[in-house]
């Protein structure tokens, strides 16, 4: 499946689904002027992929776990919504049976951002891993 | 000039005096919002190295109350009446404050989400955050009641609000949102 990599802007996030490469990445600010039109793709991106791992598995094709790193300097609320829709998917990717992690990275000062991903793990299944971030 | 100068003196003094780091009064449109934010983002001088977690707050409550704003302009507009942002650090708390005009069938509900929210503890409002964001039950106009919820829980403290009536249908909506600052 083609890779589906979105450059960062001031206000919108960088985001990179690339099976090739094992990279799943979300990272920067998240409040883009059209939250529902910046998120579309990525959730459409995920429900062919989800579809493309769900054939592979019954092929026997999967041999690792996928770890999503979220690593978000600020979101709003409107994309909070967005971004559940997102973990959704992942929740869908999990209930096939296939490995999946999210690591939620989190400045030590930024308790706020911990305490969004700690929101979002009570809603959905796929287990949060919390990583302090150095930079 | 002698008559401007006593007006920007006068000016001067209630901006000092209030401690406003941040006016703007105009209609709120996305590139206004952009411009605020970065001008807060790129602002070292109000907001002091160890208080980065205040000024993440800050900025966050910045972003949703004007999301607010521009989420109710119906009146802004119609009517060509202009919105009244600001922002100030008095004592040991920064506030964020909205002035705008809403047509009053819309201060039921506004009112109703706030005293709402007030009247939360701080586990009940994320409860509250939770099943709003779970459940998509935004409001019509786009998740102002997510936002409300939001800015709650960054400031930690009450939401101030008061609607002041113009005219017949119009009232002047203003929200004070506190951010209490950690270092002092």
């Amino acid at each position: 499946m083609d890779a589906l990599i979105i450059d960062q802007t001031e206000f919108s996030p960088k985001v990179v689904l690339d099976p090739g490469n094992k990279r799943f990445e979300f990272s920067g600010e998240s409040r883009p002027e059209n939250a529902g039109k910046f998120y579309e793709p990525v959730v459409k991106w995920l429900e062919g992929f989800y579809k493309e791992l769900n054939a592979l598995k019954t092929s026997g094709g999967i041999t690792y776990p996928i770890t999503i790193h979220f690593s978000l300097d600020y979101f709003n609320s409107t994309s909070a919504k967005h971004l559940l829709d997102v973990l959704k998917q992942l929740d869908l990717i999990k209930k096939a049976q296939i490995e999946v992690v999210i690591k939620w990275h989190y400045h030590e000062m930024d308790e706020d951002m911990k305490e969004s991903g700690e929101e979002f793990s009570k809603l959905i299944e796929v287990p949060f891993e919390f990583v302090l971030r150095q930079e | 000039m002698n008559n401007d100068a006593a007006f920007i003196e006068h000016a001067y003094s209630l901006m000092s005096d209030q401690q406003i780091l941040l006016a703007y009064l105009g209609d709120v449109t996305p590139d206004i919002i952009n411009a605020i934010l970065k001008g807060v983002k790129n602002d070292n001088t109000s907001f002091k190295e160890e208080e980065l977690l205040t000024k993440k707050k800050v900025y966050n409550i910045i972003v949703e109350s004007l999301e607010n704003i521009k989420r109710h302009s119906e009146v802004e507009e119609k009517e060509h009446h202009p919105s009244l942002f600001l922002l100030g650090k008095k004592d040991t708390h920064y506030f964020v404050v909205t002035g705008n005009y809403i047509y009053n069938d819309q201060i039921e509900n506004l009112k109703k989400m706030i005293d709402y929210v007030n009247n939360l503890n701080k586990d009940d409002i994320k409860a509250a955050y939770r099943s709003i964001l779970a459940d998509g039950t935004l409001s019509v106009k786009g998740g102002a009641g997510l936002g409300i919820i939001d800015m709650a829980i960054k400031s930690g403290n009450k939401l101030e609000y008061v609607f002041q009536p113009i005219e017949e249908n119009i009232s002047f909506y203003i929200l004070k949102t506190l951010v209490s600052s950690l270092s002092d």
